[in-house]
């Protein structure tokens, strides 16, 4: 565990001390704003309902996760720090498990920041709380299984752009699982937008606490954290 | 050898993996019923009769949202009703759920008739039902409304599948509350496959073979003999009653023959208006929240805690030496309460408890049934819970639809009906507020993390 706090705190800092990972919030918090003010003050008649800010900002991840995670693996293949680690005493999972961390902790940042639009909400009207805690826990739990995916892909190549590009593809997959539903309908609708990424948000968003939810975003992050686990392991051996 | 065996293992535990997870998502998205609805008006925990409905449902229906997606407000509304759709068709395998873009799919909206987005079918083979969208949403004189989702869906369903059909006849000539007054009643009963008509006996001379129930609500002068006559001639048969007294102060002296009907099932009218001494701020001494016999129209009312509502109620007794009948109590006051026999004095608003007056606890409604254990009629001391203003609080709408459903012996229908979901909040944003959130949100907050992430590069390239 100390070493996966160890790697942990090596990528905040890694993060923090760059200007990227604020380029990167400050291009999340414009978007994000920007849907806000469209939806809040714009939209008629302006709805004191936090499930819109949830499905905006859900939207941004799908560009800000791949940047904000592509580095997390593939920099230590380009930069040849890969050695160093692969072969220090912390175990692959370790490792994984780390850089995981780091951007869970991180993705806490971002659904953090997200908090004040209903904070501006609620001065316009009482918010429905449970509905805005679970929309909140819905884009957190959203948000932690793709930055698995995120780390999957930074995981697959050592050049960043690649995986930033093949984390964005594999995400929108998943995310457009529920429109090739669509295109199929009845029940094979049903089967495949079972494993769409946005599918199980929608109970959270109404309000409703569904166990097999919250076990779907944690499961699909914890296979990517293993899956990650695995690439390396067959690249320690290759 | 050993490079091959790692390489081999590590590739099984990932289609380990992958498959574990597809089992699992699977198997816990067979499992409907593991939630915990945690909305303010439990908006998306189907109520008694809808859950009802679902389970005795055993032909397939076919639910199809025609939307417009797009325009901000419907995509409020059309969520609220494809979220509902949603959690009928994790009740019943029965339901099926699809939702077109008009603008996209025009030729299935054409299939089906539909020419205006925001409009959902229902249909069970052949027979099809159409509901607006604006018709599940109620305006509030704040300018918000609030959803009635549930109840239009499961009407909907309930009238695909119903194939009986009950007539029941409100009498009118007495200065009885019109229908134009009681028009939620009238579409609840409506939608619960009963046909509401008005019936003036003067006019009509006798009361029609297909009468499955007579309805009299809060008359104000009394029948003539000629009527009575017809409604007891109709009673002796396999007639039903439903009377909802209406105060009046001349109901002591002239009320001969409506107090004689009642007679005939052993009740009496005391002729004194209940008042209630324990006042609260929100009830003046005439509004009587009862309290519930045991009985089935009222054991669920009670078990949710719904309270039902009356105001000049007058009170009844039983006389228990007609035997022919059996008398159950549904409404009693408090023991507290009195019944005011002084009808001037209390015309006057001046009442006060005296040796004249009815000691309480007083009874104000009474459900009959014959020898046979048949429900034969429902008398209450009270009407004006029936009346649009009125029914929509607390439990007055499912006592006053239990107790007709029980009258016509309709099981499923004694039971506890869908709420309305909380009025949505709407905000108020003057030009200068809008303007401080667009300054704050998109142009301030992100340039501080920029000046921060600036600040830090910049020290880090000077250290």
């Amino acid at each position: 565990m100390r070493r996966v706090w160890a790697i942990c705190s090596k990528e905040l800092q890694m993060y923090f001390y760059s200007p990227v990972a604020y380029v990167a919030f400050a291009f999340y918090i414009v978007l994000s704003s920007f849907f806000f003010y469209v939806n809040f003050v714009v939209g008629q008649p302006p709805i004191v309902d936090a499930r819109y800010v949830v499905g905006n900002t859900t939207f941004i991840y799908l560009f800000i996760i791949p940047l904000l995670t592509m580095r997390l693996v593939a920099d230590e293949f380009r930069q040849g720090t890969d050695e160093l680690l692969l072969t220090s005493p912390a175990g692959i999972s370790e490792i994984v498990l780390g850089k995981y961390l780091s951007a869970f902790i991180v993705q806490i940042g971002l659904v953090a920041v997200s908090l004040i639009y209903p904070l501006i909400m609620s001065a316009f009207g009482e918010l429905d709380k449970p509905i805005l805690w679970l929309s909140y826990l819905s884009m957190f739990l959203l948000g932690c299984a793709m930055m698995a995916i995120g780390l999957f892909a930074s995981s697959l190549t050592n050049n960043q752009m690649v995986a930033g590009i093949a984390g964005f593809v594999i995400l929108l997959l998943l995310w457009l699982l529920d429109w090739l539903g669509d295109a199929f309908g009845g029940k094979l609708k049903d089967w495949i937008g079972q494993f769409s990424l946005t599918s199980h948000m929608a109970n959270l968003q109404k309000g409703v606490l569904h166990g097999g939810d919250i076990v779907f975003y944690i499961t699909l992050a914890a296979m990517f954290i293993v899956l990650s686990i695995q690439v390396l392991e067959r690249k320690r051996w290759r | 050898m050993n490079k091959w065996i790692r390489g081999t293992n590590a590739t099984v535990l990932s289609i380990a993996v992958i498959g574990i997870f597809i089992i699992l998502t699977i198997f816990l998205h067979s499992l409907k019923g593991f939630q915990l609805d945690l909305t303010k008006n439990k908006s998306y925990t189907l109520s008694e009769q809808t859950v009802t409905t679902l389970k005795n449902l055993n032909q397939d229906i076919h639910i199809i949202a025609f939307t417009n997606v797009g325009q901000s407000t419907d995509d409020f509304l059309t969520k609220q009703v494809t979220d509902l759709a949603e959690e009928y068709k994790k009740q019943s395998s029965k339901i099926t759920f699809d939702q077109y873009d008009m603008l996209k799919q025009p030729s299935m909206a054409k299939q089906y008739g539909v020419d205006q987005s925001g409009t959902l079918v229902f249909e069970l083979g052949d027979k099809k039902k159409n509901i607006n969208f604006y018709e599940m949403f109620n305006g509030q004189q704040d300018g918000s409304y609030t959803f009635s989702g549930e109840e239009k869906f499961t009407q909907a369903i309930n009238n695909l599948t119903s194939t009986e059909k009950h007539v029941v006849y409100v009498l009118s000539g007495h200065q009885e509350y019109p229908l134009s007054a009681m028009t939620i009643l009238n579409n609840s009963l409506q939608s619960e496959n009963y046909d509401v008509k008005e019936l003036n006996l003067y006019r009509e001379g006798e009361i029609p073979d297909d009468a499955s129930m007579l309805l009299l609500l809060g008359p104000q002068n009394d029948l003539n003999d000629k009527e009575t006559e017809l409604i007891n001639t109709y009673l002796q048969n396999k007639g039903k009653i439903y009377i909802a007294l209406g105060f009046n102060k001349d109901m002591a002296t002239k009320w001969k023959n409506i107090d004689s009907i009642m007679n005939t099932f052993g009740i009496q009218d005391q002729h004194a208006v209940a008042i209630e001494a324990k006042q609260t701020s929100l009830f003046d001494p005439l509004t009587i929240i009862p309290e519930y016999g045991s009985h089935d129209i009222t054991n669920k009312l009670s078990d949710y805690n719904l309270i039902t509502m009356l105001s000049l109620a007058v009170s009844l007794n039983a006389d228990e030496s007609k035997t022919d009948w059996t008398k159950s109590l549904l409404l009693k006051t408090t023991d507290k309460a009195y019944g005011e026999t002084d009808i001037n004095l209390l015309t006057q608003s001046k009442t006060k408890q005296d040796d004249q007056d009815i000691k309480g606890p007083l009874n104000l409604g009474y459900a009959i049934e014959n020898k046979d254990k048949k429900p034969k009629a429902v008398i209450l001391g009270g009407s004006t819970f029936l009346l649009d203003q009125d029914i929509q609080n607390q439990g007055n709408k499912d006592f006053a639809l239990n107790s007709i459903g029980w009258l016509q012996e309709q099981k499923d229908q004694v039971t506890i009906r869908p709420r309305e979901g909380a009025a949505i909040q709407q905000a108020v944003i003057t030009p200068s507020q809008a303007n401080t959130i667009f300054l704050g949100t998109v142009i301030v907050l992100p340039l501080l993390f920029l000046i921060i992430g600036g600040i830090i590069w910049w020290r880090r390239r000077r250290g």
